[in-house]
C-alpha cells in the first residue's frame, strides 16, 4: 500500500536564446519536415502509377518556375491563396476558426461581375476601386454574419461559415442562370467582362495588379497583427476570452472585427480572380480554392510570410501536377494527395512538439 | 486482520505495527506532498460502519487530498489504508464511493440509464433496464431516498440529483460514502432533509459516512464524531454522540479549525485614523448569490471580507470587477456613484482588481509577461498611439519597470507567464494592477496556493499601498491573512454579511462561528 513518488524534476531554466532558437527550429522545421514527407509520399504514388518520381518532380519544378509564363501563372495562382490565407490567419488569431473563405471568395466574384456588367464605368481607374470596395464589403458581410452569430449567440463559426458557403454557392448558381446569365451562352455562365474592366498586366506577362495587392497585404497584415491595438486584442481574445473580458477587452467586438477583415480579404481575392484570370463568372470559379487557402495558412503556420511560401508551394504543386498529367499520364490528383499528407504531417508534428514541452 | 502487503514500509505515528480492526475504513500515518509542499502529515483516522464522521477544515487544509487518496485516485507517499481489512487494490476500493460536489451524471439520460453507465458493454437491453429500475425503486423505498428511476436527470433538482448519486453508490455495493460538501448547493429545506437521510443511512444500513463540510452546525446536527484537519494534520478528533461523547461547541470546533497561532505577524495600519470613505457598497445584491451587502472602506483602511468560500465571495468580486450585469444596489467610489457595468468603467473609476482566479481572469500562461502586463492598459497612452497603433517599445518599458519594481523572477520581459511560479505570477498580476496606483484596491484570495515567502511579499505589498492611502477590500477565506491585515472584518455567510468586527485583536472563535453561520456568537 505504499507508493513512493520520485522527487519532482526541476529543470534548470534555460537561457532565452535557447528557447528562441528552439521555437525557431519548430517554426521552420515543422513545415520543412511536412514538405519532405509530402513529396516522399507523392514519390511513392508516382512509382505506383508507373512514373519516375525524379522526372515527374523535375517536370513540376519546370511548370512552376521554368520561365516567365510559368512564373506568371504561379504568381497569379498564389494571389487568392495568399489573401485568403491571411484572412484565415487573422481570424484564427482571435480564436475564430472560420472555414468561410470559399463563400467570401465566391461572393466577391459575383459582386465584381455584377458591378462591371451593370455599370458603364468605362475605365478601369474608376472601376477597380469601386469593385474592390464592393467586393470587400460583400465578403465582409458574409464573414460578419458568422462573426455576429458567434459573438452574440455563441453559434459555432465552423458550422455557420460552412453553411454560408452553400448559401453563397447556390446564389452563384442562380446568378449565372438568371440575372447575370450570358444571353448567347449555352452553359450557366455570365458574359465576358468588358475589356476595360480587366486588371492591367505587366506588358508581356500574365502578372496583373492583383498580384501586387497580395504582395502589399502581406506586410500590412503582419503589421496589423504585431503593432496595432486590434492585433493585440485579438491575441488576448484568442488565447483567453475570460482574461480579455475581465480586463475590459470586448470579445464580441474583436471577434466581429476579425471576421469582417477575413471576409473582406476573401471578397477581394474573388474579385481579383474574376477580373484578372477568369474574366467571366461560372460555376467553375467555386472550385474549393477557399479550402486550399486554409491548407496554405496551416502550412505557413499562420505567419504572413510563411503563408507566402506555403502558397507558392501549393500553387506550384497544383500547376506541376497538371503538367505531369499532361506529359507523363500520371493523375494530377497526386498533387492533392501531397498537400493532404503535408497538412497531416504539420498537425502531427505540432502535437508532438507540444507534448515534448 | 492486517494484510501483509508491504508492511515493511508502513510508518505509523508511533512507528509500531499495531493490529488493524477488520471493520471500517482505517487510514494509518498518511503522508503526501506535492513537490516541496507537504499537504498531509501523518494522518490516521478510522471510520466505523454505521458512523457519521465529519471532516472539518479550512480550504487547503488537505481534505480533498485525503479523500482522493482514500478513493484511490492518488497514492500516498507513505501510510496505509485498509477497508474492512483489505487494501484498496484488493477489493477495498469498491466498498468506498465518493459523492462529489459536482455530480457525475449524464443529464440527458434517465436515472436508471445513469446507473448502468459503464457497467455493461454494448446495448443496454430493455429487460436489464426494467430490472435496474425495479432495483432502484426498491432501494429508494428501503433507504427513504425518494427517487423516480425513469426520470431524466436534467429534470431533477440539485437535491434529487444528489440522492441519485447516493443511491448509485449504494447500488454499486458501497459500504462507505464520502460526501464532499453535500449541502453546498442545496436550498435550506433540502439541507435538513439530506442530513436526516444521512443519519438514517448510517443508523439503518450501517453505512459508514465521511461528511466533508465547512458548516459547523451541520457537524453538530449529524455527526457521531468529528475530525479537524489543519495544515495537513489531524489536529483534533472529538466524539459528539454515543460512547464518551463530549459536549462540543461550535466555538471549540472553530478554534480547532483555524488554530490560534498567528502565521506571519500582525500588520495592522499605523494608529492614524482612516481617511475619507473611498469605496462604499450600498444594498448590493446578486440574485441567488448576494443579498443586500452594505459596506464601507476608507482610504488608508483595509477591510476584510471573511467567510468560507462559496458564500458569495465570487459574486462580490464579480460586482466589483464590473462583471455582474444582474446586480442591483449602488457602488460608490470617492462619494460618486459609479456605473459598475463593465471592467473598463471600474478601472476608470480608480478601482483595481486582483482576481481570485489567477489564470482565468488575470494571466494568460501562453503569452509573455510583457503582453500580460499590457492587457489592461494597452488602450491608454503611452502604450496606445495614434491610428490604432500599439507601441511595442512602451509595452516593453512598462514590463521592465513592473518586473523591476516587484522583483519578478524572469529572464526577460518576453518570458511566458506560464513558466512563473505561483508567487511570481501573482506578482505580475499585482504589478499590473498597482502600476496605476488605484485609489481602491479589491483583492480576492491573494495568497491562495502561495508559499510563505510569497505570501509575505503579497501582504507587505498590500500594507504598503494601504500606507499610501489606498482603500483596500480584501476578500479572503484565510483567517490568518485576515487577522494579520485587517482593520475591520465583515463576515459573509450564504450571501449576507452576518457579522462585523470593528477592532482588533480579533477573536478567532467568534470569527470562526460567524463563518460557520452562528450569528449569535458574533460580537
Amino acid at each position: 500500500m505504499t507508493a513512493t513518488l520520485s522527487p519532482p524534476v526541476t529543470t534548470p531554466p534555460e537561457p532565452p536564446t535557447a528557447s528562441r532558437i528552439r521555437s525557431l527550429t519548430t517554426t521552420i522545421g515543422v513545415p520543412l519536415l511536412a514538405v519532405a514527407v509530402g513529396l516522399a509520399a507523392g514519390g511513392i504514388l508516382i512509382v505506383l502509377a508507373g512514373g519516375n518520381p525524379g522526372q515527374a518532380y523535375a517536370t513540376m519544378l519546370d511548370a512552376a518556375l521554368g520561365g516567365d509564363t510559368q512564373l506568371g501563372r504561379l504568381l497569379t495562382g498564389m494571389t487568392p491563396l495568399v489573401l485568403m490565407g491571411l484572412g484565415y490567419a487573422i481570424a484564427y488569431r482571435t480564436g475564430f476558426i472560420t472555414i468561410g473563405a470559399q463563400g467570401h471568395y465566391d461572393v466577391g466574384a459575383i459582386t465584381a461581375t455584377a458591378v462591371v456588367l451593370s455599370m458603364p464605368l468605362g475605365t478601369s481607374w474608376i472601376a477597380i476601386p469601386i469593385v474592390a470596395v464592393t467586393a470587400a464589403a460583400a465578403g465582409a458581410c458574409i464573414g460578419g454574419i458568422s462573426g455576429v452569430l458567434k459573438a452574440r449567440l455563441g453559434v459555432n463559426e465552423i458550422i455557420s461559415s460552412l453553411m454560408l458557403n452553400y448559401l453563397v454557392f447556390y446564389t452563384l448558381a442562380w446568378a449565372v442562370r438568371k440575372p447575370l446569365a450570358n444571353p448567347n451562352g449555352f452553359t450557366p455562365e455570365s458574359e465576358r467582362i468588358p475589356d476595360w474592366a480587366a486588371l492591367a498586366t505587366i506588358p508581356g506577362t500574365r502578372i496583373h495588379i492583383g498580384v501586387f495587392v497580395a504582395i502589399a497585404a502581406v506586410p500590412l497584415v503582419w503589421w496589423l497583427m504585431r503593432s496595432t491595438r486590434f492585433g493585440f486584442a485579438s491575441q488576448i481574445v484568442g488565447e483567453s476570452p475570460s482574461v480579455a473580458e475581465a480586463n475590459g477587452i470586448s470579445v464580441a467586438r474583436t471577434v466581429v472585427t476579425s471576421a469582417l477583415i477575413s471576409g473582406a480579404l476573401g471578397g477581394i481575392a474573388g474579385a481579383i480572380m474574376l477580373l484578372g484570370s477568369e474574366f467571366r463568372l461560372s460555376l467553375a470559379i467555386s472550385s474549393g480554392i477557399g479550402f486550399t487557402a486554409i491548407v496554405v495558412a496551416l502550412l505557413g503556420r499562420r505567419n504572413p510570410f510563411g503563408i507566402v511560401l506555403a502558397a507558392a508551394l501549393v500553387s506550384g504543386l497544383t500547376l506541376g501536377s497538371q503538367a505531369v498529367q499532361r506529359t507523363q499520364e500520371i493523375p494530377a490528383s497526386i498533387g492533392t494527395v501531397v498537400q493532404a499528407v503535408m497538412i497531416l504531417t504539420v498537425l502531427l508534428a505540432n502535437r508532438i512538439v507540444e507534448r515534448a514541452r | 486482520m492486517v494484510t501483509a502487503t508491504s508492511t515493511a514500509s508502513i510508518t505509523t505515528a508511533a512507528g509500531v505495527a499495531e493490529s488493524v480492526p477488520a471493520e471500517g475504513v482505517v487510514m494509518r500515518g498518511i503522508h503526501r506532498s506535492f513537490g516541496e509542499n507537504t499537504v498531509l502529515r501523518d494522518v490516521s483516522l478510522h471510520v466505523r460502519p454505521g458512523e457519521v464522521y465529519a471532516l472539518l477544515g479550512e480550504n487547503g487544509a488537505g481534505k480533498s487530498t485525503l479523500m482522493r487518496i482514500l478513493t484511490g485516485l492518488l497514492p500516498p507517499d507513505s501510510g496505509s489504508i485498509a477497508v474492512e481489512g483489505k487494501s484498496l487494490a484488493d477489493g477495498g476500493r469498491e466498498r468506498i464511493a465518493m459523492v462529489h460536489q459536482h455530480f457525475m451524471l449524464v443529464p440527458s439520460m434517465t436515472v436508471a440509464e445513469n446507473f448502468l453507465l459503464g457497467r455493461s458493454r454494448g446495448v443496454i437491453g430493455r429487460k436489464r433496464l426494467r430490472r435496474t429500475e425495479a432495483e432502484i425503486a426498491a432501494l429508494a423505498e428501503d433507504t427513504g431516498l425518494a427517487c423516480d428511476p425513469t426520470a431524466r436527470v436534467e429534470n431533477l433538482s440539485v437535491g434529487e440529483q444528489q440522492r441519485v448519486e447516493i443511491l448509485r453508490a449504494l447500488h454499486l455495493g458501497a459500504g462507505y460514502l464520502l460526501l464532499d460538501e453535500p449541502t453546498a448547493n442545496l436550498a435550506p429545506a433540502e439541507v435538513h432533509s439530506l442530513l436526516a437521510q444521512v443519519r438514517r443511512l448510517a443508523a439503518e444500513r450501517a453505512v459508514g459516512i465521511v461528511l466533508i463540510t465547512h458548516h459547523l452546525e451541520e457537524v453538530l446536527e449529524v455527526a457521531d464524531r468529528v475530525g479537524v484537519l489543519r495544515g495537513g494534520r489531524l489536529v483534533a478528533e472529538r466524539p459528539i454522540r454515543g460512547d464518551g461523547a463530549e459536549s462540543v461547541t461550535t466555538a471549540e470546533l472553530a478554534r480547532d479549525m483555524v488554530g490560534r497561532e498567528v502565521g506571519l505577524g500582525i500588520r495592522r495600519a499605523a494608529t492614524e485614523p482612516a481617511g475619507n470613505r473611498m469605496l462604499e457598497l450600498v444594498g448590493v445584491s446578486v440574485p441567488g448569490q448576494l443579498h443586500d451587502v452594505t459596506l464601507r472602506v476608507a482610504s488608508g483602511q483595509l477591510v476584510a471580507v471573511a467567510g468560507v468560500e462559496g458564500n458569495g465571495q465570487s459574486a462580490l468580486e464579480d460586482v466589483l470587477s464590473g462583471l455582474s450585469p444582474d446586480s442591483t444596489g449602488a457602488v460608490v467610489v470617492a462619494e460618486r456613484e459609479i456605473d459598475a457595468s463593465s471592467p473598463r468603467a471600474m478601472r476608470e473609476a480608480g478601482v483595481g482588481i486582483v482576481p481570485a482566479d489567477r489564470y482565468t481572469r488575470g494571466l494568460i500562461k501562453s503569452l509573455g509577461i510583457d503582453t500580460n502586463l499590457a492587457i489592461d492598459s494597452y488602450t491608454d497612452p503611452p502604450l496606445a498611439r495614434r491610428w490604432g497603433r500599439l507601441s511595442r517599445a512602451a509595452v516593453r518599458e512598462r514590463a521592465e519597470r513592473i518586473i523591476a519594481a516587484l522583483s519578478v523572477k524572469a529572464q526577460s520581459p518576453r518570458t511566458l507567464a506560464g513558466t512563473l511560479s505561483g508567487g511570481h505570477a501573482q506578482r505580475v498580476v499585482l504589478g499590473r494592477v498597482l502600476d496605476g496606483e488605484p485609489d481602491v484596491l479589491v483583492v480576492a484570495q491573494p495568497t491562495r496556493g502561495l508559499d510563505i515567502g510569497a505570501t509575505e511579499f503579497v501582504w507587505d505589498t498590500l500594507v504598503d499601498h494601504r500606507s499610501r492611502g489606498a482603500a483596500i477590500l480584501l476578500i479572503s477565506s484565510d483567517l490568518d491573512e485576515i487577522c494579520s491585515l485587517a482593520d475591520r472584518i465583515v463576515v459573509l455567510y450564504r450571501g449576507r454579511i452576518v457579522a462585523e468586527f470593528d477592532e482588533g485583536p480579533f477573536d478567532r472563535e467568534s470569527l470562526g462561528s460567524a463563518m460557520g453561520g452562528f450569528q449569535e456568537a458574533a460580537a
